[in-house]
């Protein structure tokens, strides 16, 4: 699992209410039927997070240790604009492999 | 020399091959894909023996080489070779197809169409239908003339969108293939555009949209390695080589130089090469965009645990030259705190957290309102450090073991003490509490346990633990109301709980005894009227011969007469029930022509021949009184008469359930040595069960440092943890034997290796046991014979020093 702020898209600092308004925010958009692994993934965040101890206890002893660098180069590739791919060349491509 | 014209010259010096020999070359080139050379062999064939099957075999090697030929860009090739394989497919009507669909890739619009003329099985028509469309988005419009009307509006509409997609207007492109039904041969296209768009908008529905791609179209082929960006399952799923093509085309997409560099990092840390990424890392952390600060920090903190949980000395320093210390561990003590905790090194690790928590002090580190709790947190942590660094033994063992290791703590802090720490801390946070009252009750603190239990109630004022502690000492005190009231309140959070309830029964019982010896008898009954009412079992013998003692101390003799006659017919024997009512009797007190009867029927019943529910029933009898603390006068004449009655059970016949019962009840008194007896006669009636083994073993444990045959404890541990752990039924058990084997470990091995060095001199052999300890402490076995563990001869020598078999072993912590 990755970082459950990485996870949640939350601050360091953010407060119990934030959290859970942004943990129910995300529950609703990807429910376990359509997204069972990112909701399983938003659970386990949250469950690290929901309370001021639990909070702190991260902090204090796990802050960043299931952040990996596979998860910071995709949310990296995700926030970089994508170049685009000529069509010319994506029908070069669909030559080749067809 | 040219290669044709050395294959002609091969082709003309070769051996011939023999029909069935060059039909295996045939089909293994066809199966690996070598269409060149099974075309050559086929063609062959059909010379030598033109069959239907030869035949085919030539079309599908034609087939495949016009394929690989249109792949490697040699269309008019492709087509010429193409062409030699229309006649023989001429009898299938799926090679026939096949045919067709190649010329329709590439790009002979007028072939094709004769052929899918040709073509009689109508269900190939949509597959032909797709790949004509798939053929004329990618050679042009010259071909739309051939699709069914439908089909070409569609197509018309991919070619256009694709032109928008082109310009960068997506919202068109999207738009214009919106019509296309999902039926249509033109849907995977409308899939492949719509996904484009949202890839390039960084919406997660493009993913959703490319995982519909019918793999074998073009689409799918198109849209390939820009899926690999966002599914590392599909990627997984292909061949390495494609894997490679796939990512390869994925690093044209992000030029960004930082990127590179985290990739290279990613991989270096995979390899386990930690200085390089180290370096790696700082090179990518000094050309990060200032905008993504946030990436900076996630790198930073993902090098800090891969220091913490691989590194050494050396990584740490380059760790803070690299990345410098972070807000929250300004001198990197949590990093070594981690970094010795992973290593198994947790006596330097709590010396490191102690001086983190000192840090803690410090403005930034933490929040000035969460401090405090932090600093608790952390002593907790130092307490649960100092515990498994040197588990406490359960009180039951501390008696069995050498003096000179009950004070031996290797952490500077002793988990008391962190406990202790924690909660002046934060008293208002209950796990230390709680963990500071389990490490008292392990070790027998029994005062203390009282004192903590009042502070957690304090704090926590219906907490469970705490009041079934304060139940637990107010019986030991006689204090049987208040037990009583405790425990009730105990029973609240946990009514399921069947500990929790059975202890409050056998609490009430004690009370309506109490209350009987106050003269109090109406209470009394109605105390035990509700607990035989909500007795389940219909074993009620205890409760019968309470309330037969408190009616015949009412004055009610026949009442209490009938009470007992009730309790022998409900005990598993009237031994047991007559042992009862002697003990009640006795603790009531009743009579004492009521005393002397039933000791002389309990004595009688003694000597008669031993059966297993009463050896069964007596023995438990014992063990509740052992265990709980309850005495009266005649108790170890008792405890002599039934054990002398076991010793003679031991003949009797016993099913399994009798020997483990009678084996968990004599682990009260493991020193005993029926107990060693019951467990060989277990082990080798029921060899699968681990409690007789384990019996054995706390039996040898129990004999003390001086006289406790080591190898024989390890071996009949290891057996005891083999059979445990091959029945998931036995997975407490497990946890028991594999404590006692820790503290087994821990403290032969050092005093061994002590009593060894101080009588070794550089001069003399090393003594077989010094050789024994070192090279277990090093994983090496010197052992060849294995020990019998059913060597139980009373009257054996049991002086022999102790021998450690396994020094102090920690492994790598996972936290």
């Amino acid at each position: 699992m990755s970082d459950p702020y990485t996870v949640l898209g939350l601050a360091l600092d953010s407060t119990d209410d934030a959290i859970r308004r942004r943990y129910l925010q995300l529950v609703r958009t990807y429910t376990p039927e359509r997204a069972p692994e990112r909701f399983a993934a938003i659970r386990e965040a949250y469950d690290k997070l929901r309370d001021p101890i639990s909070r702190l206890r991260y902090r204090v002893f796990e802050a960043g240790k299931d952040d990996t660098l596979e998860a910071i180069i995709a949310d990296a590739k995700a926030r970089l604009p994508r170049r685009r791919v000529p069509v010319a060349e994506l029908l070069a491509l669909g030559r080749k492999r067809a | 020399m040219g290669r044709a014209r050395a294959r002609k010259q091969r082709r003309h010096t070769a051996v011939p091959r023999s029909i069935a020999l060059q039909r295996q070359q045939t089909e293994a080139a066809l199966a690996r894909g070598a269409f060149q050379k099974a075309r050559e062999l086929a063609q062959e064939l059909c010379r030598q023996a033109p069959t239907a099957e030869h035949r085919r075999w030539l079309t599908e090697a034609t087939l495949g080489r016009a394929a690989e030929l249109r792949a490697a860009g040699q269309m008019t090739q492709a087509l010429a070779v193409l062409r030699t394989a229309v006649d023989s497919a001429a009898d299938s009507a799926v090679l026939l197809a096949r045919c067709a669909g190649e010329f329709l890739l590439g790009g002979d619009w007028q072939t094709a169409q004769r052929l899918i003329a040709q073509v009689t099985d109508t269900t190939l028509l949509p597959h032909l239908h797709a790949l004509h469309v798939d053929a004329v988005v990618l050679h042009g419009e010259s071909g739309l003339s051939g699709l069914p009307q439908e089909v070409r509006a569609a197509t018309q509409s991919v070619l256009r969108a694709l032109a928008y997609l082109d310009q960068g207007d997506d919202t068109s492109a999207h738009e214009t293939v919106a019509g296309i039904p999902s039926a249509s041969p033109a849907y995977d296209w409308k899939l492949l555009i719509q996904g484009l768009t949202a890839f390039y908008a960084n919406a997660p529905t493009a993913l959703e949209l490319w995982q519909q791609l019918s793999p074998e179209r073009v689409p799918a082929a198109i849209a390939a390695p820009l899926r690999a960006q966002l599914d590392p399952a599909f990627v997984a799923g292909q061949p390495p080589q494609m894997q490679a093509e796939l990512l390869a085309f994925g690093q044209r997409l992000h030029a960004e130089p930082w990127l590179g560099r985290l990739e290279d990092t990613r991989n270096l840390l995979a390899q386990e090469a930690l200085p390089a990424a180290l370096r790696r890392a700082g090179e990518a952390a000094r050309v990060l965009p200032p905008e993504r600060h946030e990436l900076h920090q996630r790198l930073a903190r993902t090098l800090y645990w891969a220091v913490a949980q691989h590194g050494n000395d050396r990584d740490i320093t380059a760790y803070r030259k690299v990345f410098g210390a972070p807000p929250d561990d300004p001198a990197l003590h949590r990093l070594l705190a981690l970094h010795h905790e992973y290593a198994g090194d947790l006596a330097t690790a709590q010396e490191w957290w102690a001086k983190y928590e000192a840090d803690m002090q410090q403005d930034g580190v933490i929040s000035a309102a969460d401090t405090a709790l932090a600093r608790a947190l952390v002593w907790l942590h130092m307490g649960e450090l100092a515990e498994e660094a040197d588990p406490p033994p359960p009180a039951e063992l501390q008696l069995a073991l050498p003096p000179e290791f009950d004070d031996e703590d290797d952490c500077p802090f002793p988990a008391v003490e962190c406990y202790r720490r924690s909660i002046a801390l934060a008293p208002q946070y209950p796990e230390a509490h709680e963990h500071l009252l389990e490490l008292l009750h392990t070790t027998g603190q029994q005062q203390e346990v009282v004192e903590v239990a009042q502070r957690l109630l304090e704090h926590f004022p219906e907490h469970q633990r705490a009041l079934e502690v304060l139940a637990d000492d107010a019986f030991r005190q006689g204090r049987w109301d208040e037990a009583v009231a405790c425990q009730e309140r105990a029973v609240q959070g946990r009514p399921h709980d069947t500990n929790l309830t059975a202890r409050l029964s056998f609490y009430r019982l004690g009370l309506a005894r109490m209350r009987a010896q106050q003269g109090q008898f109406e209470p009394a009954r109605a105390i035990l009227e509700a607990e035989l009412a909500q007795e389940t079992s219909p074993e009620r013998s205890h409760i019968l011969c309470r309330q037969a003692a408190v009616e015949i101390k009412a004055g009610q003799r026949q009442r209490g007469e009938a009470l007992f006659a009730q309790a022998c017919q409900t005990a598993p024997s009237r031994l047991a029930a007559v042992f009862q009512m002697l003990v009640e009797a006795i603790r009531m007190p009743l009579e004492s022509a009521w005393i002397t009867r039933l000791e002389r029927e309990f004595r009688r019943g003694l000597k008669e021949k031993p059966a297993g529910p009463s050896a069964v029933a007596l023995l438990s009898l014992l063990y509740a009184y052992t265990t709980l603390g309850i005495s009266y006068d005649g108790l170890p004449a008792h405890q002599t008469l039934v054990m002398q009655y076991l010793k003679r059970a031991l003949r009797a016949p016993l099913s399994e359930a009798e020997l483990q019962r009678l084996c968990m009840c004599l682990k009260a008194w493991p020193d005993n040595k029926l107990l060693l007896d019951f467990a060989t006669r277990g082990a080798k009636e029921f060899p699968h069960q681990p409690v007789f083994p384990y019996a054995a073993a706390r039996y040898y444990f129990a004999l003390g440092p001086e006289r406790c045959p080591i190898p024989k404890l390890q071996t009949a541990l290891e057996r005891a943890l083999t059979l445990a752990r091959a029945n998931p039924a036995y997975a407490e058990l497990v946890d028991e034997i594999e404590g006692l084997q820790q503290v087994l470990h821990t403290l032969t091995f050092l005093g061994d290796l002590d009593h060894h060095m101080r009588h070794f001199s550089m001069e003399d052999e090393p003594p077989p046991e010094l050789l024994g300890a070192l090279a277990d402490l090093f994983g090496l076995s010197l052992d060849d014979e294995e020990e019998d563990w059913f060597d139980f001869d009373a009257d054996e020598e049991l002086d022999e020093p102790p021998r450690s078999s396994r020094g102090r072993r920690r492994g790598r912590r996972k936290r």
